[in-house]
């Protein structure tokens, strides 16, 4: 437990972590505003016309919560008597307009517009759904009378998963759409990781620490599992600091609504697998994002403690954090779902394994991707610990001392004598 | 002189940058064979077809060219009209399935070019938008040449693992404090170190732009160097009145200029920092998280860090509000161009100050 602590007080006392930590909590909230400054998103407070934002969320007030008869028909009454105005060509361009939202009657009409499409989203997700329902409940007659138990399987699993499922109630997810799409922060974790980790070990074998350590009492393992610990304490601690900041940046720049709703009532989310609501994913996004971030920690460690020199644990580090992060984002297709398998950087945008239905045919079960894909990545990430053990283990795995240096002490040895 | 030629030896054979060089080619060529993202798939499955119409219009549109266009245009309605008619005849049973069978591999076969002559169209109607600097060639790959809109990441950490230790190592080992007491260490040393590393860089850029360009010539062929720079979608709206190949050199050379500011800035962080770490973290993250932060914004071609130069195209690049991107005026540039410079002077000046007058503060310390 000592060992652990002052392992962690090592990575903590550099001063250049906290500096590091500092700068970048900065350059988050900037980029926070400054992307959403930019883009027009009604649910952004910053969004280019304020009138047409003002009148958007007072009819928005008048819409939302439990979806009612009333409210609809509110909705499609102002969206028809706007839009009947603006066919006629007869609509005045001034502005501050009596009996309006935002002061035109055009903006009226792109208003109701908007409104009464996500109020249809949610009123029809149901009905849309049933239709898939019905065509995998045709599936699964069809292939059990042909034998092909697993598509039957399959479609049994599709209507299980998609069964029964309604949105009773409309608010504007919006903001928390934007919020699962935002990944800037991670790459901020991931520089410094790479500054706290990479030179862990190999900065003991830099400075002749190694051969003191192993003359230690818990100077092996101990200090080896110390080392892991404290590493995993330190990634946790500024992932949840930067998750934290995330969250409360977005609630400061977007109205953060619905967060009882069902996942699926934000659009990009309109066939996830999941029947969560929108809170308990946001929680289960980030566990997923640690759980990555562990991994890439592990694998920084994983190269520290194979070099002897931190330049080369940290370049290879960085190197192979921006290949994974390339592969991650432009390959595709069948080599593109094998190699995210093993690629610490899916679990980062875990968004995308829960927007698909997409299952594997194991031994004629099917599965869902993301189930194989943590399943494969816990694997992955147990085998790269037991990597920096071993290698630790075998202390000198790659160090100056090559072959020609023993050669070369012998040779001194000989000649002495 | 001497010292120079030592700081080389140091820096290719006793750090063993040689091996990383020749390891970080090979890299180079991995890469470029996997992330070809520009090369339209489509193109490259006709490109037979493509090319033997590319050979009939190559160059500025002209009327016997529009003509040929439209010709081939009607050739291909009437094909597949005659298609339809075939398929509708069998359907409606005035024609024996042999018969239909026969004909429609025929027709078939015909259309063939369709697929060939819808990319020729589209070009067309890119060039006919404005004929005067767009012509038609094969564009694939000058597109993956000039068109990537990212920094080189191979060169970046090939110049980060060959630069950062000829300073860091010096402090981390305790020799700052011999090389200080020797005759020409104050200055000269320092001075030398620095011109090494320049002179790697300079010939790094160079033999990786080269390695491109080798590249994709023997991958897709760079043909009609001497078109206009519009006749490439990425360049559409530019305002520059260039060739392909002009640009390729205009767009190395800034490279060139980018990296060398680059090897400077690993160089001053180095000298003030001390730390191997520090100074690859530091460099990294001047170069990835404006990159990151401005991501589709041409904002990142006018900071006062080598990011922009490094990237190189989109001082060439018009505006697009499609895409949200701006122009680069020719006096940003200008001045961004003078900030570069100015920026290695100050770099060199500065790394050389802090390291002779280390002195003063070690004799502080005995």
């Amino acid at each position: 437990m000592k060992i652990f602590a002052y392992e962690t007080i090592k990575i903590f006392r550099k001063k250049y972590i906290i500096a590091a930590l500092l700068i970048f909590s900065l350059i988050n909230v900037y980029k926070i505003n400054l992307y959403f400054k930019t883009d027009f998103n009604v649910n952004s407070r910053y969004s280019s016309s304020k009138e047409y934002n003002q009148g958007y969320w007072t009819a928005y007030d008048k819409a939302s919560g439990v979806i009612t008869d009333k409210k609809i028909n509110f909705v499609i009454n102002r969206y028809k008597n706007a839009r009947a105005v603006v066919s006629t060509g007869s609509f005045s361009t001034k502005p501050n307009q009596p009996n309006t939202y935002t002061g035109y009657i055009f903006g009226d009409m792109n208003m109701f517009k908007e409104l009464y499409d996500s109020l249809d989203y949610c009123y029809n997700y149901g009905n849309r759904l049933d239709n898939v329902i019905r065509k995998a409940q045709e599936n699964i007659k069809f292939y059990g009378k042909r034998g092909n138990t697993y598509e039957a399987k399959n479609n049994e699993k599709i209507v299980k998963v998609y069964g029964g499922r309604t949105i009773d109630e409309f608010y504007n997810t919006g903001g928390y759409g934007e919020f699962f799409n935002y990944d800037f922060s991670s790459l901020l974790i991931i520089l410094l990781l790479i500054l706290g980790l990479a030179s862990s070990f190999s900065l003991e074998k830099e400075t002749g620490m190694n051969n003191i350590l192993l003359t230690c009492r818990y100077g092996k393992s101990d200090t080896v599992f110390a080392k892991i610990k404290a590493a995993a304490l330190f990634i946790i601690i500024i992932s949840i600091y930067f998750f934290v900041l995330d969250f409360v940046c977005f609630s400061f720049i977007f109205r953060l609504l619905g967060k009882n709703l069902p996942l699926y009532a934000i659009s990009d989310f309109q066939f996830t697998p999941l029947n969560v609501k929108i809170w308990q994913f946001v929680i289960l996004s980030d566990f997923i994002k640690l759980f990555g971030f562990l991994t890439i920690g592990m694998i920084i460690l994983f190269f520290s403690s194979i070099f002897s020199e931190s330049l080369f644990s940290f370049v290879l580090s960085a190197g192979t954090i921006t290949a994974c992060i390339g592969s991650n984002d432009f390959l595709s297709g069948m080599t593109g779902k094998i190699i995210s398998l093993i690629n610490p950087i899916s679990m980062l945008t875990n968004r995308e394994l829960f927007k698909k239905y997409s299952v594997l045919n194991i031994f004629g079960e099917p599965v869902f991707q993301f189930t194989a894909n943590l399943i494969i990545m816990l694997l992955f990430l147990l085998f790269i610990i037991f990597s920096i053990v071993l290698v630790n283990k075998k202390c000198n795995f790659i160090s100056r001392r090559t072959p020609s240096h023993y050669l070369k002490k012998l040779k001194e040895e000989i000649l002495n004598i | 002189m001497r010292v120079l030629f030592y700081e080389f030896n140091k820096i290719l054979f006793k750090q063993k940058a040689v091996i990383l060089i020749i390891l970080f080619i090979f890299l180079k060529l991995v890469v470029l064979a996997s992330t070809s993202s520009y090369s339209v798939e489509t193109t490259e499955q006709n490109k037979i077809i493509y090319k033997k119409y590319l050979t009939q219009v190559s160059g500025k549109l002209t009327t016997e060219k529009e003509d040929y266009i439209e010709n081939q245009e009607n050739q291909i309605n009437e094909i597949n009209g005659e298609k339809s008619d075939v398929v509708n005849k069998y359907l409606n049973g005035q024609a024996r399935e042999n018969e239909f069978v026969l004909k429609i591999s025929d027709i078939n076969n015909k259309l063939k070019k369709n697929d060939a002559f819808k990319i020729l169209y589209d070009q067309y109607e890119y060039i006919k938008q404005n004929p005067k600097n767009r012509y038609f060639l094969y564009t694939n790959g000058w597109t993956n040449l000039l068109a990537p809109e990212r920094p080189d990441m191979v060169l970046i950490f090939l110049l980060l693992i060959i630069i950062t230790p000829i300073f860091a190592y010096e402090y981390e080992k305790d020799m700052v404090s011999l090389i200080l007491t020797s005759k020409k260490g104050r200055v000269i040393t320092p001075a030398c170190k620095i011109i090494a590393a320049s002179i790697i860089t300079i010939i790094l850029t160079i033999s990786f732009s080269i390695i491109e360009y080798a590249y994709y010539k023997i991958k897709y062929g760079l043909p009609s160097g001497n078109f206009p720079l519009q006749s490439i979608v990425f360049f559409k709206t530019s305002t520059y009145d260039l060739s392909l190949m002009q640009t390729y050199l205009y767009i190395s050379l800034i490279k060139m200029i980018g990296f060398l500011l680059f090897t400077h800035l690993i160089i001053f962080i180095s000298v003030i920092t001390k730390k191997t770490v520090l100074t690859l973290f530091t460099a990294l993250s001047v170069i990835f998280i404006p990159y990151f932060v401005y991501f589709n914004d041409s904002v990142k071609y006018k900071l006062p860090i080598p990011l922009g130069f490094m990237i190189g195209n989109g001082y060439f690049r018009g505006t697009e509000s499609s895409k949200k991107f701006l122009a680069i005026s020719n006096q940003a540039f200008i001045l961004e161009f003078i900030c570069m410079i100015s920026l290695l002077i100050i770099f060199t000046a500065a790394a050389i100050c802090i390291f002779s007058k280390i002195k003063y503060n070690r004799g502080k310390q005995i």
